[in-house]
């Protein structure tokens, strides 16, 4: 017996000084943020680096300057059809195209090309921008803070290939006081200033779509973090906003998955991380009142 | 000609009876009970003295030795806790002798008197089986109060994912893993507080067996193992009682005879509505309410020696408000309710039946209202089921079981937004399983179990065959080596957080999601050669295929297909468990080490790699141990060592700076492998003592003082980022301090 007590000992010693599933270290990566907006210019472009976790991010050692980039706009077959250059005004990693006359199109697909002077990476990324849509009608733009009567709002659907359209409802306060925020909101520990533009998270069309051509909003109280004066901004999103942002959350937690297991964030990007995203909107006012 | 599985059940109970009348060896049968209580014992051992002839009682303590030559006979019963008992016998040619006996329990455990061994009651441990005695529960040390799962989570191969969590993980599983019974009824939930405790009231329970793996043909629909947990039948002889005071919960128990059988009830509830009452008086963001109750309740009929009826039942929930200011309320309400009506019934000596009518349901009710926007699910499961199983030894080297099970299967899962439905779901399954097999000792050396179970699930007409084996082979009359093989399938998979079960959700496998199926491997090694001492080692290795669990990204599921919301994988475990037990005399416990590996891998995350879940634990140790200072005071002690848990090393950080949804900077953690970093190692050291008295000499009573975290050591749960800071600050978010607990019970 104690001769087996020993060999199951050793066994177990032998068995955990091996380390069978190391854990990687740092490596820089190049870090993306562009939006295309329907019916907008071509936006800008910011290129970073990502950074240490455990050291201070200042974001002057980060930009990346003096890259190529270029936006393809592509035809149905993938063939570029147009190409935009882009400049870098400053040296900020932020890189801009002075085409303003050239207007993002609706359900057409971009294709973001980066490389460098003095090295072999390239950076390469596709959006396909969502169907434009418009406000069809709205019901009475002057409310009484969670009255009977909540928002209403009508849009022509957005259309995306292969799937239903995915929307994030946003809320911009245009006369934002701290004096004016409701309930709620006043209670949550944020900073005033980030409360000005709030989101409510990626919601599917089918919680809303009445038929194949109509959106109705009932736009729920918890979107109005101010009274007065509101714009509310539906966007229906590409699929690269949409995993981006579905990831992203998880990181943050509150999913299945248990505390401490952080997943990475889907990014849609080849040669670095990050996001180039598309998306449609439509706007409509409201003037919330205080009861 | 077709049989259909009822049919086939008629046949095989017709060839058992036909069989043991033209048997000519003689047999005994009866069931074992306690004597004070008339409470039947399950797994209490037969032996025919100076044979290699013997059995053991089955769940309804009923037992059977079949194919005894014609002779006189010493038998001899025997259960740990229990003065043995011989019964002398004469035996004629194909007689059916039944014999009921009572075994009289001792008392204290000390130097004057001390319970021998019971090395046959040991040998019959089956490989992957373990059993946990409702006083061990009682006694071990546990936050605020007694605890089955807690006390489960003490063995080898059995792990907590942390002092918040009662789930269990066993050989590598996760909770969904493992089926739970309670009086063969299906619980769902067995939670209380949220997953701080399971729902089992120890003052109820009679037996808890625990399959960690290789389990048997019986049993079915879980790919890992079984935690299987009988209610007591209630006290046959006299009225008796319990009142336990608690710091969480305090409890009550009345159990008794009547005229054709017995009877008993008992209700637990917290009991920290003054504790809130003071601190809503002194801290914002105190719940309003915060209670959970449980009730159970047992009717036992004998009607003759050979049909016994019972009807039991189990209602719990836990409930809490919580008002956090203005416009923000939380509410949920979470519970289960089972009910089970149960007839066994003795067909002839050697042929036992039980059938049992089941129902169960959990719900949960989450409503949050926020900023005059409420939220709110209303999540229920229904299973109704019907069970019949027969056992027939036709001699006494065969024993065999069947049976059938058939039920309906409802899970109803409908959210409401704004005052609107936002979704609505309703999947209903029937499912039917049939199971035989058969337990064979061909000679002294051999026990050879061997069996096969069929599943179907009707909404995706699926059909599924498990085969099952399992070995024994005694090296000598005390040591014994094991080998188990089964093939296991899952339909269900629950939507979970290891944080917080109040929201669990159970989903099916469907169109486009088939069953997760995997095969087990066990291979264990017995020992019981030194007095009172057992070793017991296993190793297992399982397979974990077609795994599907709601797909972490999945985010609002409206409109999607039911197979996109799932997320399928694959995964593998691993181990070796060891286990050094003293079950008596005056220090008693056990000591117990696992080392373990699981790994899961998910197409579509960790670039498609195997990685180890957070509750991977490499080595765990511990160590229970109880000693009986004298007729009145027993001390006890638990000392836990682990590996620390797997956690994901957050390694870089990108950030959105123009974030066109918010006005905030958007943090992108970049991370390496999922879960390729360690928590510091977790151990724990938690001391308990208790004192018997007289209660002003009207009962029995008991006090028990215990300190969980005797040296407060602050084992790190997770790590919290604070990304307002530059560079990011890590927070440990810490489990227990030291938490000092006192109750008092009397027993009349």
């Amino acid at each position: 017996m104690k001769r087996l007590l020993i060999q199951l000992s050793l066994f177990a010693l032998i068995i955990t000084s091996c380390e069978l599933y190391e854990q990687d270290e740092y490596r820089e990566k190049y870090f993306v943020e562009s939006y295309l907006v329907e019916g907008e210019p071509l936006p800008r472009i910011r290129l970073t680096t990502t950074a240490s976790f455990d050291t201070e991010y200042i974001p002057s050692e980060n930009y990346v300057t003096g890259a190529n980039v270029l936006v393809h706009l592509l035809d149905d077959n993938d063939e570029r059809v147009a190409t935009y250059v882009y400049r870098e005004p400053s040296n900020i990693g932020v890189y801009v195209t002075y085409r303003n006359e050239v207007i993002v199109q609706s359900e057409r697909t971009y294709e973001l090309e980066i490389t460098f002077p003095d090295s072999d990476d390239t950076i390469s990324a596709r959006t396909t921008v969502p169907g434009e849509f418009e406000l069809l009608s709205s019901g009475k733009d002057t409310l009484l803070y969670q009255s009977s009567e909540q928002f209403t709002a009508t849009y022509s659907a957005s259309y995306y290939p292969g799937r239903q359209s995915y929307y994030i409802f946003a809320t911009r306060a245009l006369d934002p006081e701290n004096y004016s925020l409701t309930p709620f909101w006043k209670m949550a520990d944020n900073e005033q200033s980030s409360l000005t533009l709030i989101n409510s998270g990626i919601i599917n069309e089918d919680n809303y779509q009445v038929d194949d051509q109509e959106l109705i909003l009932r736009f729920p109280w918890l979107g109005i973090a101010y009274y007065g004066p509101n714009e509310i901004i539906t966007y229906a999103i590409d699929d690269n906003i949409y995993d981006f942002y579905r990831s992203q959350s998880v990181q943050l937690g509150g999913s299945t998955l248990s505390p401490g297991e952080i997943p990475n964030i889907i990014y849609n990007i080849e040669g670095g991380i990050g996001l180039f995203g598309s998306m449609a909107g439509a706007k409509v006012r409201v003037f919330v009142d205080e009861p | 000609m077709i049989l259909n599985k009822g049919s086939l059940l008629l046949v095989i109970l017709s060839l058992a009876i036909w069989y043991d009348i033209q048997a000519q060896d003689a047999s005994i049968s009866g069931y074992i009970s306690d004597n004070t209580t008339g409470e039947t014992l399950i797994s209490a051992n037969v032996q025919i003295l100076e044979t290699n002839l013997g059995s053991t009682s089955n769940t309804s303590g009923y037992y059977t030795v079949s194919g005894i030559p014609p002779g006189s006979y010493e038998i001899r019963y025997s259960y740990i806790g229990y003065e043995s008992h011989i019964e002398e016998v004469e035996l004629s040619p194909g007689e059916r002798h039944r014999i009921d006996v009572d075994l009289i329990p001792v008392g204290m455990v000390l130097d004057d008197f001390i319970v021998e061994s019971d090395r046959e009651r040991e040998a019959m441990r089956s490989i992957g089986r373990a059993e946990v005695s409702t006083e061990l529960i009682k006694q071990v040390p546990s936050v605020l109060q007694a605890d089955v799962f807690r006390s489960i989570q003490l063995l080898p191969g059995v792990k907590a994912a942390s002092d918040f969590s009662s789930g269990l993980y066993i050989r590598g599983g996760s909770p969904d893993q493992t089926l739970i019974l309670l009086d063969r009824t299906t619980v769902y939930n067995p939670t209380h507080f949220f997953g701080f405790f399971s729902t089992f009231n120890p003052d109820a329970i009679k037996d808890v067996r625990l399959y960690k793996g290789g389990y048997p043909a019986e049993y079915g629909g879980r790919l890992g193992s079984v935690v299987d947990i009988y209610n007591k039948d209630g006290n046959r002889n006299e009225l008796s009682g319990t009142v336990s005071l608690g710091m969480l919960s305090s409890r009550a128990m009345i159990e008794g005879p009547y005229s054709k059988g017995s009877y008993i009830l008992a209700v637990r509830r917290s009991t920290l509505e003054p504790v809130l009452a003071v601190l809503q008086n002194t801290y914002d963001n105190i719940p309003s309410s915060f209670y959970f109750y449980d009730l159970n309740a047992k009717v036992n009929l004998d009607l003759n020696n050979n049909n016994r009826f019972s009807f039991s039942a189990y209602t719990g929930q836990d409930d809490v408000a919580f008002p956090f200011g203005d416009d923000l309320d939380i509410n949920l309400t979470y519970g289960n309710r089972t009910a089970s009506a149960n007839w066994t019934h003795v067909f002839s000596n050697n042929v036992f039946t039980n059938f049992t009518f089941t129902g169960s349901q959990y719900f949960n009710y989450p409503f949050f209202e926020i900023g005059g926007t409420s939220l709110e699910r209303r999540n229920f499961v229904y299973d109704f089921s019907g069970k019949g199983d027969i056992e027939w030894l036709p001699s006494n080297s065969h024993s065999i079981q069947t049976g059938i099970w058939l039920g309906n299967l409802i899970l109803k899962l409908n959210d409401r937004f704004d005052g609107s439905e936002s979704f609505n779901t309703r999947n209903q399954t029937n499912y039917a399983t049939f199971y035989l097999q058969d337990t064979w000792r061909p000679n002294a050396l051999w026990n050879i179990n061997f069996g096969v179970r069929g599943n179907y699930f009707s909404n995706n007409h699926d059909i599924r065959l498990d085969p099952r084996l399992s070995l024994e082979y005694y090296l000598t009359s005390n040591t014994r080596l094991q080998l188990a093989y089964g093939r296991y399938n899952q339909f269900l998979t629950l939507i979970t957080n290891e944080a917080f079960s109040g929201f669990d959700v159970w989903l099916m496998t469907d169109e486009g999601v088939s069953p997760a199926y995997g095969d087990q491997f066990v291979f264990g090694f017995k020992n019981s050669s030194f007095d009172n001492f057992n070793i017991e080692i296993e190793a297992y290795y399982r397979t974990m295929r077609d795994l599907f669990e709601l797909d972490p990204f999945s985010g609002d599921v409206a409109g999607r297909e039911y197979q996109d919301i799932f997320r399928f994988g694959k995964g593998y475990a691993t181990g070796l468990e060891f286990l050094f037990q003293k079950e008596v005399g005056r220090l008693s416990g056990f000591l117990s080490y696992t080392f373990g590996l699981t790994r899961r891998q998910f197409d579509g995350f960790n670039n498609n790699e195997y990685y180890p879940p957070k509750y991977d634990r490499t080595n765990d140790f511990n160590i229970v141990g109880s000693y009986a200072l004298s007729k009145r005071w027993n001390a006890m002690a638990v000392l836990s060592y682990a590996t620390g848990q797997a956690y994901t090393q957050p390694l870089g950080r990108g950030i959105l700076r123009d974030d066109p949804f918010s006005n905030n900077i958007v943090d992108a953690v970049v991370v390496g492998k999922m879960n390729a970093s360690r928590l510091p190692a977790y151990h724990r050291l938690d001391i308990g003592m208790s004192r018997k008295g007289s209660f002003f000499g009207l009962a029995d009573s008991e006090l028990q003082l215990q300190v969980i975290n005797v040296y407060s050591r602050r084992n790190i749960w997770f790590y919290n980022y604070r990304f307002d800071e530059n560079p990011i600050e890590r927070d440990e978010i810490a489990l227990l301090p030291i938490l000092p607990t006192v109750s008092y019970t009397i027993n009349f």
